[in-house]
């Protein structure tokens, strides 16, 4: 209901604000007028129902805010679940496991590897970023740009271990993979704390 | 290795990740040469095996970005926009270095993806200089004013030097917390990846680019279909109305047109849900206020059709749109800040963590940064005291030229993110006229710093694309970095250089091009009417005489602020940005968007990944490519 009314408040502000804000000045242009001449005809034209629509707007935003917080307190219950982040970054951890004991790299080793490596990059990270509001909401922003930097840095190393394997690059996948995985630890460390 | 090379000279950097990596003292003469060797095969030590750097794919870029940047500045004076150079570099990238290179020259490992991806970093890097100049220095030259023209190429390699430094603070921001989507930088990657992504995926990026190389031959030189549908206008004409009314309804259907561009549906469709608040933007503008003035009478005596439409986006809808724009970047940073303070943090502890491990960061270090952002902003500061005489003044307007290019930066950049289109031209007006406020109207000086905002936005959203790319191959971005850091000269060098010369060979060394050379005065083949460039002469022309629209950039940017605190990331500069262009474009970019979202929702996420993501980098390549060979098949 809060954030119904929260949506409905704020689109209503954003149009009044933005018309408001459109509507000439109404000073005669064959003058010349200065900006401040510009400013103050505008004023006098649209200034109440422009101010009127800002304040909807910044109390809808502030209402949807508050509602999205408060989803947010609730969700922490649904950690356990198979598509919630924890277990999305298990299933990485664990096809990246799988990767690595793949053996001695070459030829035969390509395909297996491709298609555990697009698992990652096209599966479960894609599943993972659908949590990204709701992990600012519950984390901070601070502390999720902190995990998400590390994650990030996995991905990226999977990507190049792809990249790699593509290239028959065998000496680089390892390296690479051994990346991933440490910079998923910390992301996991992360997302725990 | 050791990271102090961070406070050193940018060249030294470069150096260091083209070598095979060092040992902690030298080793044995017979054993570099082998090194070298085997690094030029491709089979490099156990630590730095893949072939990324080499001289091969900066030496490609090069050529590739010079002969770019030539030919676009022909282009946008010609045409009025530019093209986007990723696509072409990476293309011709993989045909050079990846089939000639291993096929013929039987080069083990020769255009690997991540060399190939360096290739495309420097070619776009140097090429991104030519919308910049070409929107901007020419107007220079139709004005008839007196200058020095290396002012302008040492502002342009200033400002592509600060472009660089600026945004690359920013990348953890923008790439890994916000997830923009850059749709240029993964049609670059799809491509890229192309030689991994199975026959499927393969098959989809050439049918998308069939079917839009085919649609773009039907639109623009066959003229089978039109450029641009008038749906509205037919909905109108259906129902027995005139597009001349002047009520809301005729406005809203009479506004309603599509721009039959698959490079548009293509970034709206990579976008999907993400893109959805511009095309809420653009309903905002062109079916809500829009008509709502129109019917409250707002728009005087102005009679109605299509010079309604241009009356009130001119002088209502785009000047609040460039306000909204700039509000909601503002605010955006603001509400960012704990996100932006954090990626710095680990950016620093990244470099300090390289360091005390002695081995190499991901990124560059700040203090390479901070470096670059001194020396760019000491040169802009020598160009504005050479053109204002004056060290107090070209203070106040080297700095606040700064802190306009880092806005306008940013907000290119989240634009670009966002929906791959970038709204410069406004950006560039809104530079001038500062420049022209506060210099006391030199207008010189004012499109000299303008010429450096242009430039560094552009390099700034060319540098994130380029990361974006980067980062879906898993090229290390530090590299990508030190690169264009590298080349971001060469392009300002060449583009002024092009214009003078098409300037000079006007009859008597000058009026080469604008509306009132001999060419376009005779109408010949060989006009180049300049069109950016004389809008931007209009505008100066304006400002100068008291026109500027500052009553709607104030009360935009009010409204942008507001919308910054809504809880939809960017959402400012989409609605923005959506209400400063014409509604054309918005609307085939939301068709996009909602079809994605349709598919993702009946198909799955991993038919968007294998079917639906190749299909739209196909669709965008192909126009952009076909674009090309037509325009240069029509010049040469």
């Amino acid at each position: 209901m809060n954030r119904t009314l929260g949506y409905s408040v704020f689109v209503f502000g954003l149009f009044l604000a933005a018309s408001f804000a459109s509507k000439p000045s109404g000073v005669d242009e064959s003058t010349k007028p200065q900006p401040i001449e510009r400013l103050q005809g505008w004023a006098s034209r649209a200034s109440i129902p422009f101010f009127v629509g800002l304040t909807a707007m910044i109390g809808g935003a502030l209402l949807v805010r508050r509602r999205v917080a408060g989803k947010s307190a609730t969700d922490g219950d649904t950690a356990a679940s198979a598509s919630s982040p924890d277990a999305l970054l298990e299933q990485i951890a664990t096809a990246l496991a799988g990767a690595k004991s793949v053996g001695a790299l070459s030829e035969a080793s390509y395909d297996k590897i491709h298609q555990g490596l697009d698992q990652i990059l096209e599966e479960h990270v894609p599943a993972f970023l659908e949590h990204r509001e709701a992990l600012i909401e519950s984390m901070g922003l601070a502390a999720f740009a902190m995990m998400i930097s590390d994650f990030a840095t996995m991905e990226r190393a999977v990507a190049r271990a792809w990249s790699a394997n593509t290239d028959h690059v065998w000496g680089e996948i390892a390296p690479c993979l051994d990346k991933a995985e440490t910079a998923l630890s910390a992301a996991r460390t992360k997302l725990a704390a | 290795m050791s990271a102090s090379g961070d406070a050193k000279l940018v060249f030294f950097e470069f150096r260091k990740t083209t070598l095979v990596k060092e040992q902690p003292s030298p080793p044995p003469r017979r054993l570099r040469r082998q090194r070298r060797k085997a690094s030029s095969a491709g089979l490099m030590s156990a630590t730095n095996t893949y072939r990324e750097v080499t001289v091969g794919a900066m030496a490609l870029g090069v050529i590739l970005g010079v002969l770019m940047t030539a030919s676009f500045v022909y282009i946008g004076l010609k045409l009025g926009f530019g093209l986007p150079g990723s696509t072409v570099a990476a293309i011709l990238g993989f045909a050079l270095l990846r089939g000639v290179g291993r096929g013929i020259l039987k080069r083990p490992g020769s255009g690997s993806i991540v060399e190939n991806n360096i290739n495309q970093t420097v070619a776009s890097g140097i090429n991104t200089a030519s919308a910049g100049i070409v929107f901007t220095f020419p107007a220079l030259l139709l004005l008839g004013e007196d200058f020095n023209p290396w002012t302008v190429i040492f502002a342009a390699i200033a400002g592509s030097f600060m472009g660089i430094v600026i945004i690359i603070p920013l990348r953890k921001q923008m790439l890994e917390i916000e997830r923009l989507r850059f749709p240029t930088g993964i049609a670059v990657a799809t491509i890229l990846k192309s030689p991994g992504a199975g026959a499927r995926k393969s098959m989809f990026l050439g049918i998308g680019f069939a079917a839009s190389a085919l649609i773009t031959i039907a639109t623009t030189k066959l003229h089978l279909i039109p450029e641009t549908l008038h749906i509205g206008p037919a909905i109108l004409n259906l129902f027995g109305g005139s597009s001349t009314s002047t009520s809301g309804i005729a406005f809203a259907l009479t506004g309603t047109m599509l721009s039959v561009s698959m490079a548009n549906f293509g970034a709206g469709l990579l976008s999907g849900r993400g893109g959805l608040p511009f095309l809420f933007g653009g309903i905002l503008a062109w079916w809500v206020i829009g008509p709502m003035a129109v019917s409250a009478g707002w728009h005087g005596a102005q009679p109605g059709g299509e010079d309604l439409i241009w009356h009130v986006y001119g002088t209502m809808l785009r000047p609040t749109g460039i306000g909204i724009l700039i509000g909601g970047a503002l605010a955006g940073v603001v509400v960012a800040f704990p996100a932006i303070k954090g990626a710095i943090s680990s950016l620093t502890a990244a470099a300090r963590l390289a360091k005390e491990s002695g081995g190499d960061a991901d990124e560059l270090s700040p203090k390479v940064l901070v470096i670059g952002l001194i020396a760019s902003f000491l040169l802009l500061l020598v160009v504005a005291v050479y053109g204002t005489g004056n060290l107090g003044q070209s203070l106040v307007v080297a700095t606040t030229g700064t802190l306009w290019l880092g806005l306008a930066g940013l907000i290119v950049a989240q634009a670009t993110g966002a929906t791959d289109i970038s709204p410069l031209s406004g950006l560039a007006l809104i530079a001038v006229t500062l420049m022209l406020l506060l210099t006391g109207g030199n207008v010189v000086v004012a499109v000299t710093l303008g010429v450096a905002v242009c430039v560094a936005t552009n390099q700034c959203a060319d540098m994130m694309t380029d990361l974006k790319t980067g980062h879906l191959v898993g090229s290390i971005p530090r590299r990508q970095q030190l690169v264009q850091f590298a080349v971001a000269w060469i392009g300002p060098a060449v583009a002024v250089g092009t214009t003078m010369l098409l300037w000079q060979a006007g009859e008597g060394g000058s009026n080469g091009f604008g509306p009132e050379s001999t060419a376009c005065v005779n109408k010949m083949a060989e006009c180049l009417p300049a069109p950016q460039a004389s809008v931007l002469q209009g505008m100066i022309d304006g400002v100068l005489s008291g026109n500027a629209p500052v009553d709607k950039y104030l009360a935009g940017a009010a409204v942008g602020g507001a919308l910054a605190l809504f809880p939809i990331g960017g959402l400012g500069v989409l609605i923005g940005l959506a209400m400063y262009l014409p509604f054309e474009i918005t609307f085939g970019y939301g068709i996009g968007c909602l079809v994605s979202m349709g598919v993702e929702k009946l198909k799955g996420r991993r038919f968007i990944a294998d079917v639906l993501i190749p299909l739209a980098a196909g669709l965008i390549v192909g126009e952009a490519l076909t674009n090309l060979i037509f325009t240069a098949v029509d010049v040469l």
